[in-house]
């Protein structure tokens, strides 16, 4: 099953630079079996628009870097790493979260009081509250939160947002204090189990055009997905067609969906659309 | 299942309003490189990028 995570641009970031919370959002991006990225329209606007700070602030210290993290950001869209999802008219309507905005204070920030000389005291500094980026994030994950019948989560540190989320009772991860282990069970590579199996032949095809893409051999094998020898047909976000059957003989064959969501120089990993049934695995396993 | 209810809507989303951004970026992304690459580049600026994402 695909868990839907909506990320803000704070968050996103994390897998470009490694900050605080970066370990979680590459494990998101690159190990979850069921993870599937989406960030809104206009944070992918706010995201370029830190690119071009980074530059400004002396961060990256050209124009050919700075195109380097738009680019592979664009990429990481193309090829379905990143999902946009478009914000239009009908979420402007969602009154709630302007309700919950306005009704829910924000946090206070670390350290709990700031030292105002001018008053000779200390006053508690509050976070900032939610901006409209945050609101449109919060409009767009009530409609995931609706449509994928609560299998999402809205994946941000900021403080606010994490408050006015928990009140409309939307399940969040908060990169910067989750551990690999905490990571919940739906979006953890070990919920499934690997199977221990021989070597099995993976014969391939393109889902759309029905073109065969090639054959080759498992490296790891679990209910959620296959990693398999390198081919240079198995780019990035290809959705393809699985046969799956012992190298000595073609019977059982196992038949499936999935998609390439990584790849290195030696292997590229295959996720099923739907992991692989209590029967096929025992098909799987028996042989 | 809720993942193809998802997926439906989205399509259904983009068959209504196709989108220049998408066409754009199926021949636009030409300095792409490996992220590993990137996150070498601000190697030591980090506290710096902190500051900048704080609110």
């Amino acid at each position: 099953m695909k868990i839907h995570c909506l990320l803000d641009a704070n968050s996103i970031i994390k897998h470009y630079v490694n900050l605080p919370g970066s370990d979680i959002i590459n494990y998101l991006f690159d190990r979850s079996p069921a993870a599937v990225i989406n960030i809104s329209n206009v944070q992918i606007a706010e995201v370029v628009s830190l690119f071009y700070r980074f530059q400004r602030e002396g961060i990256i210290s050209s124009d050919k870097e700075r195109e380097e993290f738009k680019d592979t950001f664009f990429n990481d869209i193309r090829v379905s790493k990143v999902t946009r999802y478009a914000f239009v008219d009908e979420h402007l309507l969602d009154f709630d979260v302007y309700d919950k905005i306005t009704s829910t204070p924000p946090p206070v920030k670390k350290p709990i009081l700031t030292f105002i000389s001018k008053f000779g005291g200390f006053v508690k500094e509050l976070k900032d509250i939610a901006d409209t980026g945050d609101a449109i994030m919060l409009m767009i994950m009530r409609e995931i939160n609706f449509i994928a019948d609560g299998n999402c989560y809205l994946v941000t540190c900021d403080g606010h947002v994490l408050k006015i989320a928990e009140t409309l009772k939307l399940k969040v991860i908060n990169p910067e204090n989750t551990k690999i282990n905490n990571i919940p069970q739906c979006l953890d590579i070990r919920k499934y189990r690997r199977i221990n199996s021989p070597v099995l032949k993976v014969i391939c095809k393109d889902c759309v055009t029905k073109e065969p893409l090639c054959s080759t051999s498992t490296l790891d094998v679990c209910e959620g997905g296959i990693c398999v020898r390198r081919h240079s047909n198995f780019t990035d976000g290809r959705s393809i067609e699985i046969k799956l059957s012992p190298i000595s003989r073609d019977n059982p064959t196992v038949e499936l969906r999935g998609q390439v969501i990584r790849s290195n120089n030696w292997s590229n990993v295959i996720r099923f659309v739907e992991p692989m049934s209590s029967d096929l695995y025992s098909s799987i396993t028996n042989n | 299942m809720s993942e193809d209810k998802l997926e439906k809507h989205r399509k259904a989303e983009q068959r209504e309003r196709p989108n220049a951004f998408d066409k754009w970026l199926l021949g636009n992304c030409h300095e792409a490189v490996p992220h590993e690459k990137l996150r070498n580049v601000t190697v030591g600026k980090e506290r710096k990028i902190e500051r900048l994402l704080e609110k």
